[in-house]
């Protein structure tokens, strides 16, 4: 599970995270939302320990991310938001790269990396660059490369990124079962249908602060709005659609 | 991808004084300006996380360093009597630092294709983004010319009393020369690309990159041993035509009109350095920046389309955990990452020219006959080993930069050891490249000195000795592996640090080796257990500070 405590990260003078706390039991899909720059990216640094807080603490899987990052790093699955990915390898050389980091048995990770581009439709290039390799294939990859040593919990900032509409179904079923399982699944993601439609409890967080917490149906009850998308436009900002559109289509002419 | 080719006019407005005169090569001055703006915004601007002081203090720290590389030129400008030979020194030396930064950092800037994915799809024309592009290579280039020329300039004011007109002469020479410079490696570049396929065009980069350095690199020795220099007070150099077909001297000649010689052979060579400045400049308004956009649009728009190559560097079958995975990632990127590889290559034409320059004054001698008395010989052979030491620093700078970099949440976000990672990365460094590296010399140095035993013996310490070198680097610099992001400028200034005290104890040690080691096969055997020990409590010691060293680190992008 993850558990964040006053968690805050400074750069310079910006205030990028501010003091979030929560808790995500196993087997729950939570939806971490924020419009852009709202400290998101920077809140999964934290917790995946690619940043160091500046002040608060978290535990992820038990552990302490600032004292046992390694422990911590044991147990988690990560796709970055920015698909970032070194494409001088093959698909198959870099799901090996990331069994070396995980201290994985190379034989068997080998059997389950080929397992997991299968199951992507990779099979077939595996032996290619990742260079070659379209903006879906590289976030196959990514998702390959955060599931083949079995996390117990995922960190997914964006991971339907490029995916075809099968691939991207395929996923969010794999992410259901493995919920089910009892992996904790930590959700990023601006498609908030999709959040609406597979998160147990959404977060919504704007300039690095918590503004909001409870399931889909709770939030909508609490901000006097029919869906996700319309409550979260009403938290973060937009109050009222028809009249900024308006103002934009205006300013379009006048120009 | 092809750029669209309008260009917006400002407001509507015909264009006026200079950019009327840019109009004319299809350059927006608008657009220029703003692009060019951006650019050093994004050069100068300090990465997240950093404060601007940071980066303040790196550029003083680099100024500093051309500042102190420029003196020597300037004592040579005070003190040499004949202007024409101090300015010739000089200004090799100018350009030859100009075409090291160029080819080594900035050439690869303006055929690279990654900021084409965002400006691409705008309104710029093929002229006015390679405009651009070429504006800030020279900004750079001309402030290293500014920071490296400025003691020779000032000096040419008071070389023979006050003398204004030498002073001033002395400034169009070293820009012209640094421009000229500029221009002509980047239209090599440029123009190699428009007949390389794209396929093939990073690796055709790299290799034309090294041939170009051991030219440069070639020049800068060669030249001095053929005017034959003897000291300062006395030097004085007799022209002769083919001289003339030097560069440097082209520009020299504008300090030798300054003080009133007017022949020939200063109008001559004078009015070649302006040809050259103009003639480069008008290919590239005129000619190559015209199909720059196509380019860099086949550049961003080529896959390899091959299968990955089996041409491999060994894995080491037992090698688990860390080791191999940095085994894989420095294979593959050493195959395809172009910067990292020409980093790797770029020793050997280095080598190649001091062992010239060895056999040339004497120097390959088997120090274990006798010792190397004769001090340009020593002088000659000290380059060859400061070359050994030259490498690790290289290697290290150009495995912790690379365009990568971004990747490298792999290695922040698994349970990896850090410490294992770098030293991973140390232990494979010296396997992969400097062991072949060496081995190679150990060949080499066979034929010279008639003995297989003397040399390989010879290069056995020279190895443990590079070892301790390299151990040093990355206790300096410890970084993850590809993990930093590339700076314009900085890869020179700690490579030039390395050189200069890395050579020194180099030299002394060499020397050392020749007088009190190698003739007592005792003492050899004790100096090389000594450092093999050395070599173990190193490492030692550096993993204790890489443990606390790499526990700071944070993910860079």
């Amino acid at each position: 599970m993850i558990e964040a405590r006053g968690l805050g990260r400074w750069f310079g003078t910006l205030h990028a995270v501010d003091t979030l706390s929560f808790d995500v039991p196993p087997g729950e899909i939570f939806g971490f939302l924020g419009p852009n720059g709202a400290g998101k990216s920077t809140t999964v640094k934290m917790l995946t320990g690619m940043l160091r807080p500046s002040y608060g603490t978290a535990r992820v899987a038990g552990f302490d991310i600032a004292s046992q990052p390694l422990e911590v790093k044991r147990r988690i699955g990560y796709v970055p938001e920015s698909g970032a990915i070194y494409d001088s390898l093959t698909g198959t050389e870099y799901l090996e790269l990331v069994a070396s980091l995980h201290h994985l048995d190379l034989a068997r990770a080998r059997v389950r990396a080929g397992e997991l581009l299968q199951l992507f439709a990779l099979a077939q290039d595996q032996d290619r660059r990742i260079a070659e390799y379209s903006k879906g294939m590289r976030q196959k990859v990514l998702l390959a490369a955060a599931l083949l040593h079995n996390p117990d919990i995922l960190f997914l900032d964006e991971p339907l990124t490029g995916l075809d509409a099968n691939a991207a179904l395929m996923v969010k079923e794999l992410l259901r079962s493995l919920a089910a399982q009892g992996k904790t699944i930590f959700f990023c993601s601006h498609i908030l249908e999709v959040v609406e439609r597979i998160c147990s409890r959404i977060m919504i967080i704007n300039k690095g602060a918590t503004i909001i917490e409870g399931d889909a149906a709770n939030i909508c009850a609490q901000t006097g709005t029919t869906s996700l998308e319309q409550a979260f436009s009403q938290l973060t900002g937009i109050r009222d659609v028809a009249s900024v559109t308006r103002d934009f289509l205006a300013a379009l002419e006048n120009s | 991808m092809e750029a669209p080719t309008a260009r917006p006019r400002g407001n509507g407005e015909n264009p006026r004084g200079i950019a009327r005169l840019l109009a004319r090569f299809d350059i927006d001055a608008t657009q220029w300006r703003a692009l060019v703006i951006a650019g050093l915004k994004l050069d100068f601007r300090a990465p997240l996380g950093q404060s601007a002081a940071r980066g303040t203090q790196r550029l003083i720290g680099q100024v500093a360093m051309y500042l102190m590389l420029g003196g020597p030129l300037g004592v040579f400008a005070l003190f040499v009597p004949d202007v024409f030979l101090s300015g010739s020194l000089a200004l090799s030396a100018i350009m030859f630092f100009i075409a090291s930064a160029v080819l080594v950092e900035f050439a690869v800037v303006v055929i690279s294709p990654l900021d084409y994915d965002v400006l691409g799809y705008q309104p710029i024309s093929s002229s006015t983004y390679f405009a651009a592009r070429f504006a800030n290579v020279l900004f750079y280039t001309t402030a290293i010319t500014t920071a490296i020329g400025i003691p020779a300039i000032a000096a040419y004011f008071f070389a023979r009393g006050f003398n204004p007109i030498l002073g001033l002469a002395a400034i169009p020479a070293f820009y012209f020369a640094s421009t000229v410079t500029t221009l002509a490696v980047i239209v090599a570049y440029v123009g190699i690309a428009q007949v390389v396929h794209p396929h093939r065009l990073k690796r055709a980069f790299t290799y034309l990159q090294l041939v170009a350095s051991f030219a440069v690199y070639g020049a800068y020795f060669i030249l001095p041993s053929i005017f034959k220099l003897k000291t300062l007070g006395t030097l004085t150099i007799r022209k002769s035509p083919w001289m003339l077909l030097y560069p440097p001297t082209w520009f020299a000649s504008y300090l030798d009109l300054a003080v009133g010689r007017w022949s020939l052979l200063e109008i001559v060579p004078a009015l070649a350095g302006l040809a050259a400045l103009a003639g480069l400049a008008w290919l590239s308004a005129a000619r190559l920046s015209l199909n720059y956009s196509e380019l860099l649009s086949r550049q961003a728009a080529a896959s390899e389309g091959q299968r990955a190559t089996r041409r491999r560097l060994p894995r080491f079958r037992l090698a688990r955990g860390e080791q191999r995975a940095i085994a894989l990632l420095l294979g593959a990127q050493f195959r395809h990452d172009q910067r990292f590889r020409l980093t790797v290559l770029s020793i050997v034409p280095l080598t190649l020219l001091y062992l010239f320059m060895g056999v040339r004054e004497g120097g390959l001698q088997d120090p274990f006959l006798q010792p190397i008395l004769q001090p340009r010989a020593a002088g000659n052979a000290f380059l060859l080993y400061f070359a050994m030491v030259m490498f690790p620093a290289m290697l290290m700078a150009g495995i912790t930069r690379s365009d990568a970099y971004r990747a490298a949440w792999v290695f922040f976000v698994t349970p990896a050891r850090r410490a294992d990672l770098v030293v991973a990365v140390k232990n494979l460094a010296f396997v992969y490249f400097l062991g072949p590296y060496l081995l190679g010399l150990a060949l080499i140095l066979t034929y010279f000195f008639g003995s297989a035993l003397h040399a390989f013996l010879h290069i056995v310490v020279e190895a443990l000795i590079v070892n301790l070198v390299l151990l040093l680097v990355v206790a300096l610099q410890p970084g993850l592996p590809f993990s930093q992001p590339p700076q314009k400028g900085k890869t020179s200034g700690w490579m030039f640090m390395v050189m200069i005290v890395g050579g020194a104890v180099q030299s002394v040690s060499t020397q050392v080796l020749g007088f009190a080691v190698y003739p007592y096969p005792v003492v050899l055997a004790g100096v090389i257990a000594f450092l093999l020990a050395a070599g173990v409590l190193g490492q030692w010691l550096l993993r204790r500070r890489l443990e606390k060293a790499t526990a700071d680190l944070e993910f860079a992008a």
